[in-house]
């Protein structure tokens, strides 16, 4: 349902992405992994339409999304990104509620079914105790799930996150990879921590340097020899007995050299 | 949110009797002293309501020509300032904006000076001030939206440093129009006009800005998610669905037409647009639903009451308005910068 074709992206004349390609398949959840600097968060800005490529198309359902209103495209795609500062006084759910505006046309009053909308996503993302509440006061963790919520609030068969997990604790990255993984919809995300990547994901991209090296489920990307090309660390791998799926534990030269 | 609401009804239900009493109160203010009765009576009998007062001739045309449409016009000035003020602060996305920070101000000033100290425009008679003023305005909002916009995008940053900076320069102007003036007269004129005043309202002058109040507020206020997407910031907005370019084009035309308009009749009155965007944040927080009607019943009933106090103050002299605002409202602003439980737009 999103396809990318041969996209680069240039920041004056250093080359960010390198003619990535690559699809995701509807109802499918993508995980982006990729050292510092390899060029996630472009790539994420490039499919929600953020960042213009410089060469290259990203196609949703088969229409480039450059050529799509914005207002039609928001309600295709929403999106987590890594910061999202709110400088000015909001309550939790006026910020969630945000997330209708894309649905809304401009004379158009907040309806019963927004509101209930609004409710259904901030039980969803674990904040409904927090309605009231101004955003400005919240902990990181908190505010990240308010993002969430006004995300969902966008109903969208898309859903894209920056680095989610960011300034999450244990128990809220659990909770937040459990409800994304839930929803029926498509799903790209950032991630740093290799073992939810590959305890989540159906697919993950490996990015470095702008360029794809691999893309294919957590099994073939995550191999000893792959995390080694990519993120240039010495793993132990073995099977997650919940799971099913790799889990990754990490060397650092100073034990394995045995100092 | 159903306790903002609620607090919202209910403050601006408080601030429309406030605005009617002041209004009312700022009609009988003056060296002719008159009663509310006599004033609804002369008001309402345009409308043809008899209350059954019998107002003298004079009192009628004091009440009608001269006071009414100066309250009439101080009530707009200070409710289209304040929801400038309001809509510049989330254009930029930030709290210390006014509506004057992209030049509209000081390209008056150049406007209004040359033709009060050189006399340009003076084949225009008396509407000479007003579009020089205006034109001026016009001029120097252009000039900064176009040094602020490179390859097609416009930074809030270049805006808000082009308005310095095209500030600085017309304001340079402006003083160097004053300093080689012999015209003792036409400096003080100057000056006065620069402080801001009401006293030129007439029927005749204060449709125009009326009708664009009118205009621009309903335009704004139909906007109201925008401009709440655009203060979550340029690529949040752009996830809402915003067009951010299209949006912030629209916002700097009206703005600037509604404030080129206000500085055109009543000079540039400061410190509204500032501060009373605070003042409503502080009630009922930063949705624009809220914000933007209750700037405008706020500004309004501040600036009917200034200018009564300006009239009032120094009598029969007139105290620029701009000094009362100023004076009045300088000290708020600094109760409130001490409150700890409002952030003024700056997070934590």
């Amino acid at each position: 349902m999103l396809d990318i074709q041969h996209i680069s992206y240039d920041i004056q004349d250093k080359q960010i992405l390198k003619d990535i390609s690559c699809s995701v398949q509807k109802g499918s959840f993508i995980g982006l992994i990729g050292p510092n600097g390899s060029g996630k968060s472009t790539l994420l800005k490039v499919m929600y339409r953020y960042f213009k490529p410089s060469n290259g198309l990203v196609v949703m359902n088969e229409q480039d999304i450059w050529k799509m209103p914005e207002k039609q495209y928001a309600k295709e795609v929403a999106v987590v990104s890594q910061e999202s500062p709110v400088i000015f006084d909001f309550t939790v759910k006026e910020l969630v509620l945000m997330g209708r505006t894309p649905h809304k046309k401009l004379f158009a009053r907040d309806t019963e079914e927004d509101l209930r909308i609004v409710e259904e996503c901030m039980a969803l993302a674990d904040i409904a105790h927090l309605a009231d509440r101004q955003f400005s006061n919240l902990s990181g963790g908190e505010k990240k799930r308010v993002t969430v919520a006004r995300a969902l609030a966008q109903q969208t068969d898309i859903l894209i996150l920056d680095e989610p997990t960011n300034h999450l604790d244990i128990e809220h990255q659990l909770q937040l990879m459990d409800l994304i993984h839930s929803l029926p919809i498509t799903i790209i995300a950032a991630l740093h921590d290799l073992n939810l990547a590959a305890a989540y994901c159906d697919d993950l991209i490996a990015l470095k340097d702008g360029a794809v090296h691999y893309h294919g489920t957590p099994d073939e990307v995550l191999t000893t020899e792959k995390i080694k090309e990519i993120f240039r660390v010495d793993t132990v791998l073995s099977t997650d007995p919940v799971t099913k799926r790799p889990h990754i534990q990490y060397m650092s030269k100073r034990w394995k050299e045995g100092k | 949110m159903v306790i903002m609401k609620k607090r919202f009804n209910l403050v601006m239900i408080v601030l429309a009797v406030l605005l009617f009493i002041a209004m009312t109160v700022a009609v009988m203010i003056g060296s002719v002293d008159i009663t509310p009765l006599i004033i609804w009576q002369v008001v309402l009998s345009h409308f043809a309501v008899d209350l059954g007062a019998q107002p003298t001739s004079a009192q009628a045309i004091i009440i009608w020509e001269i006071r009414v449409p100066r309250v009439i016009l101080a009530a707009v000035v200070g409710a289209g300032l304040a929801i400038s003020g309001a809509a510049i602060q989330a254009l930029v996305r930030n709290s210390i904006a006014d509506p004057y920070i992209l030049g509209v101000s000081s390209g008056a000033s150049v406007g209004a000076t040359s033709v009060i100290l050189l006399g340009a425009f003076s084949f225009l008679g008396v509407y000479a001030l007003s579009t020089a003023a205006f034109l001026g305005a016009m001029m120097a909002v252009s000039i900064v939206f176009l040094l602020a916009r490179v390859n097609g995008r416009t930074s809030v940053v270049r805006l808000l440093l082009a308005g310095i900076a095209i500030s600085l320069v017309f304001s340079a102007a402006t003083n160097f129009m004053l300093m080689t003036s012999k015209e003792e007269g036409g400096i003080k004129a100057v000056m006065h006009w620069m402080l801001g005043s009401l006293a030129g309202a007439k029927w005749n002058n204060i449709g125009i800005p009326i009708v664009v109040f009118a205009i621009v507020f309903i335009l704004l206020t139909i906007c109201y998610r925008q401009l709440n997407a655009l203060l979550m910031g340029e690529e949040t907005a752009a996830t809402l669905g915003l067009s951010i370019e299209k949006f912030r084009f629209v916002i700097i035309v009206l703005v600037s037409l509604l404030t080129g308009v206000l500085v055109a009749v009543s000079g540039s009155i400061g410190f509204i647009g500032l501060i009373i965007p605070h003042i409503v944040r502080m009630i009922v927080g930063s949705n624009y639903k809220y914000v933007l009607p209750m700037s405008a019943l706020i500004g309004a009933v501040f600036l009917v009451c200034a200018d009564a106090f300006a009239r009032s103050v120094i009598s029969p002299e007139e105290m620029p308005i701009g000094i009362i605002t100023a004076l009045c409202g300088c000290p708020f602003f600094i109760w409130m910068l001490r409150k700890q439980s409002y952030s003024f737009g700056g997070g934590e």
